[in-house]
């Protein structure tokens, strides 16, 4: 019994019902019939404990005037001074804002993209083509995103290729790069275009459990193309699509500092600046863990209840969910 | 091991049959090939072929600018083609002795820690593919937060030291042996897989593990290579925990040499020198940089797609 | 849940742990000092011997002034460089090793990720004996207990070299105590040459095209704007790193300053927080002048290093202002690529702005910023002091500024050190920006290796001599740098409390950001410049609070 109660979510049981004796012998049993499981779950649990769990009280910070050398345990509490310091800053909202914009158009745009490129790949009948674009279309993902955003300058620069193109038509160069009308769409295209490649491959994984037979009987039904995608293909990719939709909704507040700081300006504030890049910018100017830390678990705790509300929809709507 | 004969003896009754099928669907349809169904092949082709030139090129110009020469470069006159060829910036890359020590050791920290991470994560995703496993939800929670929450870099820098992993291999490979997102993939992946196939082997007495290691991973060859690719690229890659657990110069891995040279000037203020020459690193080696760390790496996909192409029939499986 | 506790507990204990390791130090370090004291009263006839006169009793066993009859070895967590690889055990390190019997191990770090090992090893009390040290940890961790204090061994007989550089530069150096105690050694320069932000341009063409060397910045307009129409394809004026760096280069010479700065020029000295200013104005309404003339790089807000480079090097551009030493190489490459013979990007007398002051700001040369703590855990601490001055005496900067005498320099009959020519034609200076680097990193000498009486330019003029990089450019850019009476010293900034600290990394956050958003505008004359006092007036209490709170600590300072 102890045992079980080590191992065991008993107070999930006990939420719900009063233990009986009953009650007990049958989570028992439950718990004998997953026992290979737990074996087989041992290693990676002792993972989570010790890598991720055990470090975890670094967290308190984020509650903490946190000094280096008293250590997490010794610094003073504050509470919530540096969330309040951040939330009832004007200029974070806007920052939030910008965030979860800049997401939800990826979201929108950049989500699909990988699919499309996955079921695209799927439909074409030469191996030795397919292996091309394949192979091709990921090698963006392996530049350095300093490179990348250096030749994006390059392109979108006044007499960058975009602007030759723009005057060949007989329009006027644009400096694309100090619009912020033009942030996101710049963005976001570099976004696809460094990385759908890559994000094809975990939906040409799941694409290879499709199953043969139903396509070939879809096919002699006369079901063409489009059908076949739609009616056989999508939907045996949806739980895949499903999982990766849900862990992107847990990040619709976070976005990596590292390319908007290379790609942005004064100029473009207004659409471009972040959370994190601002947090980049403050913590150029005077380190300063205890707001980091408390910016980064808000963060994370919106993300942690839209990835739930994600994940209760998606069970609403479709059988696959989180847990 | 019944059911693993089955899914043998169908995997190969499937096989010769789709290939029948496939010959003369393709006859058949070939005459009653809609000219729908041949616009649709016509905008596919010219689709994919334009993803390939439009994804080729900066890999393709960052090969040509580090082979071609600083004045051309310059000029910006390196666009399609490179000019004034030479190897020079590849010569001088290779001189650098500390690469070829480092490229050995980013090799054994690769293969040691993706064999860890693809068989952590295989361990933990198939119990959490598991509708019986007891207590699913909580661990799954369990986990999933940690997706979220992390304690930084302090507190698990004195994990892996009070370890006593410090300047070792396993503090490289260990604290990141499981991607938490990754592990998702993988179960969403084992999810898909036939429930009938586990249920038939559990009638036959077969219990998890055998399941597991005979049944469950041999069927899900294409994630595993997804997997081993993500995470190998991503050893490949890294450069703070190597930097922040390995105090040996001779450990350090390719990334920790070269990344200095590629990001030189970017994020690093350079403050106020009076040398005349700042620290503009000439473009071409630069870049030559790139691809001599990037190379090995790609070579990794093309022997893993051919999983994705020969995706067993699971499907035909159930049949 | 159980497991966590646990997990906590021994957190817990672990952090009280090395509580308990630092605090128990101080007792026991007493202890070791006085032991140590002991011992070199024993064993001082070595170091006394090279210290006093004794040349013959030194004689027999070595010709150093410092030798320990038991081998020490001291680890350093050392800063790498991209322009200058370091390596462990060079040259330089093994003459150290066999002179003195001291063995520097370097654990060497890449400059990208320097600061977060940096904070690691100090947060979790790790670091090795030795370690290169921000002058904002130094401040976090005073009297924490992880660094020895040092002002102890700061006098006449303990440390006579670095004592005697101490009280030489005194003023600049007390900078880096906290409280009135030393925690960090500086490397202290060692004749260093200075130059600072300056405007360069192609003089050559202004030359053949018949213009005369502006004067003033409204001339330099003029003259720029000229070249613009004979060559209409041409980028005159560009930078690097974007709007900020544009303003940084220019703001003091145009008579105000980007962000909080000290002005010498105001109320007889005093720090201001330049765009709140009504000088300031004159530094957009230049830089506006440039963008609607055409001669201001119209990408200025997107620029980076290397196109920069590229501009210049390529003849698309003919002038920057920015570090105005970048000029020598540029003009290198445009002679030797380009094959423009006389191309000549030569810095110019700093012009007169429009309040009539011809002004720039100096780089510290007074200061490397470099500061090497020692780990209070560290075994034979009088020992390590020993050495540590002797690498601030004449003979350990030689051999940590120029190799090993006799293979790679040899003092001449003024006793000054100089490069013996062979050892640098033979080094190898492939993949290196310039000879200068490769010999350094080969020898591992000077600033960014570790040496504490330290050279850059010194022996980077000497080498550039010896390998014919030194050419009448050069020779005629430090000429009108050292004639140039325009150049100031930058302040000693004061150091700053942790809440003081605290409250200006707000405001200027928040200044900042607003103010980048405005820059563009009154450059591009998207917005008329007068309705900068618009923007002065929003941010005008943050600017005063920012003001009193830099002058405050300034004059606590200077106290």
């Amino acid at each position: 019994m102890k045992k079980s109660a080590g191992m065991h979510p008993a107070p999930l049981a006990a939420g719900r019902k009063p233990l009986t004796r009953d009650n007990r012998s049958q989570v028992w049993r439950k718990i004998k019939k997953s026992k290979y499981l737990y074996l087989i779950f041992l290693l990676p649990f002792v993972y989570y404990c010790v890598f991720q769990y055990a470090p975890m009280y670094g967290i308190l910070i984020a509650f903490k005037d946190y000094n280096i050398v008293k250590g997490v345990f010794n610094s003073p509490w504050i509470g919530f001074k540096h969330f309040s310091k951040f939330l009832s800053d004007p200029y974070f909202w806007k920052l939030a804002r910008n965030t979860l914009l800049l997401n939800l158009y990826n979201l929108f745009w950049g989500f699909p993209v990988p699919i499309i490129l996955a079921l695209a790949l799927n439909e074409v009948r030469s191996m030795k083509f397919k292996k091309v674009v394949q192979t091709v279309s990921y090698l963006p993902h392996f530049i350095s995103t300093v490179v990348i955003c250096g030749m994006i300058t390059n392109f979108l620069s006044s007499t960058g290729l975009i602007n030759q193109i723009v005057q060949f038509f007989g329009g006027k160069p644009v400096q694309f790069l100090l619009m912020p009308q033009y942030f996101r769409t710049i963005y976001i295209a570099s976004g696809i275009w460094q990385g759908a490649g890559w994000g094809s491959i975990v939906y040409l994984a799941a694409l290879t459990n499709v199953d043969q037979e139903i396509l070939e009987a879809a096919m002699i039904d006369g079901a063409n193309r489009w059908q076949r995608i739609r009616n056989v293909t999508l939907p045996c990719i949806a739980p895949t699509i499903t999982i990766m939709l849900i862990m992107q909704m847990g990040r619709l507040l976070s976005l990596g500092y590292e390319k908007i700081l290379l790609l942005y300006n004064g100029s473009t504030y207004e659409t471009a600046d972040v959370i994190s890049t601002f947090v980049y910018r403050r913590g150029v100017l005077g380190g300063d863990f205890s707001y980091g830390t408390a910016v980064g678990l808000f963060q994370s705790v919106i993300g942690l209840i839209l990835l739930t509300v994600a994940n209760k929809a998606a069970g609403k709507l479709s059988e696959t969910t989180l847990w | 091991m019944p059911a693993e004969t089955s899914s043998k003896g169908k995997y190969g009754l499937v096989c010769p049959l789709k290939r029948a099928r496939g010959i003369k669907m393709s006859s058949v349809k070939f005459k009653h090939r809609s000219v729908g169904s041949r616009c649709f092949d016509i905008v596919l082709y010219i689709l994919l072929g334009l993803v390939v030139l439009v994804t080729f090129y900066p890999m393709y110009y960052v090969f040509i600018v580090s082979i071609s020469s600083a004045n051309h470069i310059s000029r910006g006159e390196v666009t399609l083609l490179p000019m004034g060829i030479n190897f020079d910036a590849y010569k001088i890359v290779f001189k650098n002795s500390r690469i070829w020590v480092a490229y050995g050791n980013t090799i054994l920290y690769t293969v040691v820690g993706t064999f860890i991470n693809v068989m952590m994560t295989a361990l933990c995703a198939y119990p959490f593919s598991r509708p019986d496993f007891y207590g699913r939800k909580f661990f799954t929670l369990f986990v999933t937060l940690t997706m979220f929450i992390g304690g930084g870099m302090i507190p698990l820098y004195l994990v892996v030291s009070k370890l006593h992993l410090m300047n070792t291999i396993w503090a490289i490979v260990l604290p990141g042996a499981v991607s938490t997102y990754n592990m998702i993939v993988m179960r969403t992946s084992f999810q898909g897989l036939p429930a009938s196939l586990t249920e038939s082997a559990y009638i036959d007495g077969a219990n998890d593990i055998h399941i597991l290691f005979r049944i469950v991973l041999p069927l899900s060859k294409a994630i595993l290579a997804t997997m081993t690719l993500f995470y190998a690229v991503g050893h490949w890659n890294s450069y703070l925990s190597a930097i922040l657990y390995l105090d040996d110069q001779k450990k350090y891995p390719v990334q920790v040499i070269l990344r200095d040279i590629v990001i030189a000037g970017e994020f690093m203020e350079n403050g106020g020198d009076v040398s005349s020459s700042a620290t503009v690193i000439a473009t071409n080696y630069k870049y030559a940089v790139i691809i001599v760390s990037v190379l090995p790496i790609l070579m990794v996909y093309p022997f893993i797609q051919k999983y994705f192409t020969k995706g067993v029939m699971v499907g035909s499986i159930k049949g | 849940m159980k497991f966590r506790k646990n997990r906590f507990l021994c957190m817990a204990l672990c952090v009280t742990m090395l509580l308990t390791a630092c605090g128990g130090k101080e007792p026991s370090e007493s202890t070791v000092s006085s032991d140590s004291g002991l011992s070199q009263d024993g064993s001082s006839n070595v170091e006394d011997a090279g210290n006093e006169e004794g040349q013959a009793e030194g004689a027999d066993q070595k010709e150093s002034s410092l030798w320990l009859d038991e081998e020490l070895e001291i680890t350093i967590l050392m800063q790498d460089n991209a322009a200058q690889p370091l390596t462990d055990y060079a040259p330089a390190q093994q003459e150290i090793h066999r002179k003195t019997n001291v063995k520097l191990v370097y654990q060497i770090v890449p400059t990208s990720s320097y600061t977060e090992k940096e904070n690691v090893l100090l947060a979790t009390n790790n670091f090795p004996d030795i370690i290169k040290v921000s002058a904002g940890n130094i401040n976090s961790y005073a009297g924490e207990g992880i660094f020895v204090p040092l002002m102890q061994y700061v006098n006449e007989e303990t440390m006579p070299n670095f004592y005697k550089l101490w009280k030489e530069n005194e003023e600049v150096l007390s900078r880096w105590l906290v409280d009135g105690e030393l925690y960090a050694f500086p490397a202290i320069p060692r004749d260093e040459a200075r130059n600072g932000f300056g405007v360069v341009l192609r003089t050559d063409l202004l030359e053949k095209h018949d213009l005369a060397i502006p004067s003033t910045f409204d001339e330099l307009i003029d003259v720029m704007a000229r070249l613009k129409e004979l060559y209409p394809e041409s980028i005159p004026y560009t930078g690097r790193k974007g709007t900020s760096q544009l303003l940084s280069t220019v703001s003091y010479m145009l008579g105000s300053g980007a962000g909080i700065y000290y002005d010498y020029d105001v109320d007889g000295g005093r720090y201001v927080f330049g765009p709140a200013t009504e000088e300031f104005k004159a530094v957009l309404t230049f830089l506006n002048q440039c963008y609607e003339r055409g001669v201001l790089d119209p990408d200025f807000a997107t620029t980076t290093s290397e196109q920069l480079q590229y501009k210049m090097t390529s003849g698309q551009s003919f002038m920057f202002i920015d570090n105005s030493g970048f000029g020598q190489n540029y003009t290198n490459i445009l002679r030797t690529q380009e094959g423009l013979e006389n191309a000549t990007l030569q810095v110019i007398p700093v012009p007169e702005n429009s309040f009539g002051q011809r002004r720039a700001l100096a780089y510290d040369v007074k200061n490397t910023g470099r500061l090497f703590a020692i780990n209070a855990k560290t075994e034979r601490i009088e020992d390590v002091i020993r050495f540590i001055d002797w690498m601030y005496s004449e003979e350990g900067s030689n051999i940590s500024n120029y190799g090993v005498e006799g293979v790679s320099f040899y003092v001449d009959e003024d006793g000054e050190p100089q490069f013996i020519e062979d050892y640098i034609n033979g080094v190898d200076d492939e993949g290196f920006n310039s000879k200068y680097y490769a010999v350094y990193s080969d020898l591992g000498i000077t600033k960014l290796n570790f040496s504490l009486w330290c050279t850059n330019t010194k022996t980077q003029f000497a080498i550039q001599k010896i390998v014919g990089d030194w050419n009448d450019v050069v020779e005629e850019y430090w000429e009108i740098i050292n004639a140039d009476p325009a150049y100031v010293d930058p302040y000693t900034a004061p150091s700053l409390t942790p809440e003081e600290t605290e409250r200006v990394t707000d405001i200027l956050t928040k200044l900042t950001t607003t103010l980048d958003q405005e820059y563009n505008k009154y450059i591009m004359g998207v917005e008329p410049i007068d309705n900068w006092d618009k923007v002065i007036e929003s941010i005008q209490a943050d600017a005063r609070e920012l003001e009193e709170i830099y002058n405050g600590a300034d004059a606590r300072y200077a106290r």
